[in-house]
């Protein structure tokens, strides 16, 4: 009897969200952006059917791939039973907790209602991957790694819910229920220990790889795992992850079978550990709920120190256009809420330590120094603007706000975009000024440095100019897809996971695809003048073209600030998801 | 002065409200009262530049807030049942924060008094977190009055206050009526609206069933003469 109503609650709830998102079509930029994604989809499935230029076409072909994938996410599922009791996956919506709990309804049918509702997750990023994965004419067709991406990812979700539930056994309970806890334990400590320990004797020749490039990395990687030991505490693991990197149908059919017999383990095991769980299923369901509270009202909760007092931040400017309080309270966001130089201190710390201890250990080169500040650098630049949301993503959720302020849509989106690419800038800069600090201690690295880039001062003044003209791109791009599709693009600044992963791909790739084609412009005239520029100015020709590639990235982005303000003028509170219509 | 004129708002081919015409004069508290779901939100909203309304123009202190919302929307402040305060901003800030926003130049030596008058001045550092949903009331209330809005709409104000608050609020509200604020107040507390308002605008599904004083709407309906507000509103609504 219960087992029909959640199936009808799980049933009518997909079919109302499912809904709520065609209602979105009644819009033509929504229907616009759908036949781009079903054209690209198709191309990608249909068409494009060798998939050699995928994004990851080069993992699906590659023998070091499933084994390394195995240790990655073996490693990744540590955390599920070494760190704090992940409570959250355990959570249910405030209305579950308070109509299904106090119902007669069984644990068992409990977690399969939690099952079935992953499943939305599960399966939009099963899409994802598969586009990001394409490859059939050398491997296997969409649908067959679609399957097995879904079990691996099903599988995940499933052992995330058992080391939940076998750690609340082992905190809560005693006796039986604890002895059964016990098993599992010390089963996947066994694993974790036997990957752990074979890569720890190998960190001098993956040190070392390291200064050779990723692909180095790779092998010494593949080369390590080959380890007995590793091999067999993969096992399971590389079972399900063998199907995704199956080379043909034939062998994705022997890949298959022992993939499920995973899947069904991990579902058989959930059922059985009878963990009374609802009690922390509601303290979890009310931590989500205050986080959810803390941006639907005003994003996130300030806090105070231990000392009682509360970070403080930079006087609000008495000058300038009055949409500066936007970038002021954004930044205000990023320092009390966000911890945003609490994370700059810790990043510096830990770059910084890392150089160090690698140059200590292995005397690492200045070129492979560069090619880590460089690596790190350019994720920084990409992947940055999905993770600092202090901007549009930050204040939709609270639009009732924002629109009855004395702004123009396009101060606020301007004021928007400029405070957080200078707040993503400064990261940046101190990020990048770790090499800067050791060069000033070591003169073999200054003296490198020197001959790399030549004079210091336009340098630094070239780097002032390329990084705040990056952001401003890639901020504005980030925004605009906020903006225009309010339904589709997380907004908040809450810790993105599992569920949001393709999204975060997708936009970090829209990011990055976008802004390669806004930039082809404004770099290559820089280039061009620079390089004229040279045989008059010389190291200054650096500067100069950057300050053009500026001057040419604003003409471009700015007249799209004033555009996306105009969308922002006609954006209710109704267009954002969770909002008062 | 608030001028509102054949306005309507559609959500698809659902009618919010349709049609709806009135003006509060400065000096005037005009309360906005009708059933769940008759549309106040909808028309409280609007008038304060949030949503677009679909037809019909509305005019605060003379200036169209569609064609020039910038303008419009410094002449007025929208106060809502939900305060909506910024968790990492303390409760000065806040204030800092709305005078540097609406250019009040005098902006540091009013947030004294007011925050004296809303009984704040012992909160000046606290943060939202830190507030109880009346404080959190106050101070959204605070920051609608720093600068002196010539229209000022508040949608459920005594929502969370305790006696005293409440009659606070009453006196804030009344005094900056007398100082010549345009008002629309929005309550289901019908002695509220009895108390503080000169008119009344009565809407159901969306469109006005009556609009002026109690006077004037019992002219209208002899049958109502001599009934409460609760039997009236009932009767015009129900």
């Amino acid at each position: 009897m219960s087992a029909s109503a959640l199936w009808y609650l799980t049933r009518t709830s997909a079919r109302n969200r499912l809904r709520a998102q065609l209602a979105r079509l009644r819009q033509p930029r929504y229907v616009a952006a759908l036949l781009l994604g079903g054209l690209y989809i198709f191309w990608a499935l249909g068409v494009n059917t060798r998939g050699d230029e995928a994004p990851f076409a080069n993992l699906g072909t590659s023998d070091a791939a499933p084994l390394i994938v195995a240790a990655v996410l073996l490693i990744s599922s540590a955390r599920w039973w070494l760190a704090k009791p992940d409570k959250s996956a355990l959570a249910f919506t405030p209305a579950e907790v308070h109509l299904l709990f106090p119902a007669p309804v069984s644990r068992r049918a409990l977690v399969h209602t939690k099952l079935l509702r992953s499943q939305a997750a599960i399966l939009l990023n099963v899409i994802i991957w598969v586009v990001l994965l394409r490859g059939g004419g050398t491997t296997i067709d969409g649908w067959q790694r679609g399957i097995a991406l879904w079990m691996l990812f099903s599988t995940f979700t499933l052992h995330r819910l058992a080391a939940a539930l076998v750690r609340l056994n082992l905190a809560q309970h005693a006796g039986a229920a604890r002895r059964r806890a016990v098993l599992p334990l010390v089963v996947f400590g066994a694993l974790f220990t036997a990957v752990g320990v074979v890569l720890w004797q190998a960190r001098p020749a993956i040190t070392l790889a390291w200064t050779l490039g990723f692909s180095s990395v790779f092998e010494v990687l593949h080369e390590t795992l080959q380890h007995p030991a590793a091999r067999a505490a993969l096992l399971p693991v590389q079972a399900l992850v063998a199907p995704v990197f199956a080379s043909s149908t034939t062998d994705w059919l022997w890949r298959i079978g022992p993939a499920c017999l995973v899947l069904a383990l991990h579902y058989f095991w959930v059922l059985r550990t009878d963990a009374a769980f609802e009690e922390a299923a509601i303290e979890a369901s009310q931590e989500r709920v205050k986080a959810l509270a803390k941006f639907s009202g005003a994003q996130m909760a300030a806090t105070r120190s231990k000392k009682g007092g509360v970070a403080r931040v930079f006087p609000l400017p008495r000058w300038g256009h009055p949409a500066v309080t936007i970038a002021w309270k954004n930044a205000a966001a990023a320092i009390r809420g966000g911890g945003w130089l609490r994370q700059i201190g810790i990043f510096f710390l830990v770059f910084g330590g890392s150089i160090l201890a690698l140059r200590l250990t292995t005397g690492m080169p200045t070129e492979a120094l560069l090619a880590l500040t460089g690596v790190w650098g350019m994720m920084l630049l990409v992947l940055g603007p999905s993770w600092t949301r202090f901007d549009l993503r930050l204040d939709l959720r609270d639009l009732t706000s924002i629109r009855t302020m004395p702004l123009s849509g396009r101060a606020i989106v301007t004021a928007e975009i400029v405070g957080v690419a200078l707040l993503h800038a400064l990261t940046i800069f101190a990020f990048l000024a770790v090499p800067v600090l050791f060069a000033l201690f070591d003169a073999t690295l200054r003296a490198d440095l020197l001959e790399l880039v030549g004079a210091p001062l336009p340098a630094l003044l070239t780097a002032l100019l390329v990084v705040p003209t990056i952001n401003l791109l890639t901020f504005t791009i980030q925004n605009g897809l906020a903006l225009l599709y309010p339904g589709w693009v997380q907004l908040g600044t809450d810790r993105r996971g599992f569920e949001a992963m393709g999204q975060t791909m997708l936009t970090a790739g829209l990011t990055l695809v976008g802004g390669a084609v806004a930039l082809v412009f404004p770099i290559a005239l820089g280039v061009a003048i620079g390089f004229i520029a040279r045989a008059w100015i010389g190291a200054w020709s650096a500067p100069l073209a950057a300050a053009i590639a500026l001057a040419v990235l604003l003409a471009e982005v700015v007249p799209l600030w004033f555009a996306l303000g105009t969308v922002l003028d006609r954006t209710e509170p109704g267009d954002v998801p969770g909002q008062l219509a | 002065m608030i001028e509102v004129e054949h306005y309507s708002k559609l959500y698809g081919d659902f009618r919010a409200v349709h049609d709806l015409s009135f003006t509060v004069a400065p000096g005037d508290v005009l309360g906005l009262v009708g059933p769940n779901g008759a549309g106040k939100t909808s028309t409280l909203r609007a008038l304060a530049g949030i949503l677009q309304p679909s037809a019909g123009t509305i005019r605060i202190d003379g200036i169209d807030l569609v064609q020039d919302p910038v303008p419009a929307k410094r002449r007025l402040a929208f106060i809502p049942d939900e305060p909506q305060l910024f968790e990492y901003l303390t409760v000065v800030e806040h204030l800092r924060f709305m005078g540097r926003l609406y250019g009040v130049k005098d902006a540091e030596s009013r947030i004294g008094p007011l925050l004296e008058e809303l009984e704040l001045d012992g909160k000046r550092d606290a943060l939202p977190t830190e507030l109880s949903r009346g404080m959190k009331q106050k101070l959204a209330i605070a920051c609608g009055l720093l600068h002196d809005p010539v229209a000022l709409m508040l949608d459920e104000p005594l929502t969370g206050l305790d006696p005293v608050g409440i009659r606070r609020m009453k006196a804030t509200i009344a005094g900056r009526a007398r100082a010549g604020t345009a008002v629309i107040l929005s309550s289901h507390l019908l002695h509220l609206v009895e108390e503080l308002c000169t008119r009344l605008l009565v809407i159901r599904k969306g469109e006005r069933v009556a609009y002026g004083t109690v006077h004037e709407i019992v002219a209208e309906r002899p049958e109502l003469q001599g009934r409460s507000l609760e039997d009236l509103f009932i009767a015009l609504t129900g």
